[in-house]
């Protein structure tokens, strides 16, 4: 168990963030209704990542709204639409709140824990151990 | 300005026949004599004389001298009133900057005003159940005292959405034995959703959960729990010697 501690630090919070978003995503597939609930559960997963300095995935973080909370599901909470003014880009809109997120269509883009550089670090704690 | 000043103390009467004396017997000379330019403590020496003079005598109690409690206020400037009521609007306006939207719309009451069904947090609580075996890891069945201990540590900063909870001991005679499903925590409540299709608000404050994990018990302590579910995971919990309650 000690050894699984210094390879997996916080193992139990990202275990809460992943119930969290599951329990979330479970109350607004079994009652469209209760957007308030959704909200809440998001809200506080919000709150623990950001108490114990924790990045969310970014699969995760680009599946609810960043200012009402709610979890985006496309026809239900949200609109996705695709643009190709000025640069070709995903547009998803929150239906509760109306905000708004873009993706671009960029071929080069990766996304930082894909990149080498994250891996690294884990590479090196695992040596050390 | 005088007129309000007379005015008071015709206020503080009641509205019977008297009132119509009082303003009969006013001379012409207090309404027109300048009262304005009087400072403070002049005006509040001359309403006294005044209520004392116009006063009906079953207001008047014997040998009472001070009479500042019988009109309203002898400031009757207008900057006085201004800044007075400014300051009270800036207090409701700094509360309300400071919610903001989401916890604007989170402050209405979340789940109480429709209508539940058990039923649709049963899978909820099965969700619940998968994440907390994950979490403890451990083959409940043969539980020793030192595990224990690492598991209570465990259940602290677990989440509890989603937890069957029963209310062993309470100061309100009402909520115990409640038992129910948690939908909701926040920093002073637990939401729970009973068998019965009611929505049920539980305070933490001087009430005693228990729960069962297969055949363990937990039992929380409310008192102790006083915290937002998000931060208590991040808060460290002192070991009591003697817990109230």
């Amino acid at each position: 168990m000690g050894k699984d501690n210094t390879r997996f630090l916080h193992k139990e919070i990202f275990q809460r963030v992943n119930f969290l978003h599951q329990a979330a995503n479970l109350v607004l597939k079994t009652d469209p209704s209760n957007i308030e609930l959704c909200q809440h559960y998001i809200s506080t997963m919000r709150l623990v990542a950001e108490k114990h300095v924790i990045r969310i995935s970014p699969s995760i973080k680009r599946t609810f709204c960043k200012s009402c909370n709610v979890v985006l599901v496309p026809g239900q909470t949200a609109r996705i639409r695709g643009r190709s003014k000025s640069e070709p880009h995903t547009v998803v809109t929150c239906k509760i709140c109306g905000a708004i997120k873009r993706f671009m269509w960029r071929k080069v883009y990766e996304l930082w824990s894909e990149k080498q550089e994250a891996w690294i670090d884990a590479n090196k704690r695992e040596k050390k151990s | 300005m005088t007129e309000k000043q007379q005015s008071e103390p015709a206020q503080m009467t009641l509205p019977t026949v008297t009132n119509v004396e009082i303003y009969s017997s006013l001379e012409r000379e207090d309404l027109h004599s300048g009262k304005n330019s009087m400072n403070t403590s002049q005006k509040k020496s001359w309403l006294a004389d005044f209520t004392q003079e116009h006063l009906p005598a079953n207001r008047l109690r014997s040998n009472e001298d001070d009479m500042s409690n019988k009109f309203l206020s002898t400031s009757t400037s207008r900057r006085y009133k201004k800044r007075h009521s400014k300051q009270k609007i800036k207090v409701s306006r700094s509360i309300h900057a400071k919610l903001n939207h989401t916890q604007r719309k989170l402050a209405k009451d979340l789940i109480t005003s429709q209508n539940q069904k058990y039923s649709t947090y049963i899978p909820l609580r099965r969700l619940w159940t998968s994440y907390i075996q994950d979490l403890m890891s451990v083959d409940m069945s043969k539980v020793t005292a030192p595990v224990f201990m690492t598991l209570a540590q465990k259940m602290m900063k677990a989440d509890l959405h989603g937890c069957p909870l029963t209310v062993r001991r309470s100061k309100c005679p009402g909520y115990v034995g409640v038992e129910g499903i948690v939908i909701q925590e926040t920093r002073n409540m637990f939401t729970l959703i009973c068998q019965d299709d009611k929505v049920r608000c539980i305070p933490k404050a001087n009430s005693v959960f228990t729960t069962v994990l297969q055949n363990v018990v937990f039992t929380i302590h409310g008192n102790q729990f006083l915290v937002r579910p998000g931060e208590r995971a991040a808060k460290k919990f002192k070991a009591k010697s003697t817990i109230d309650l």
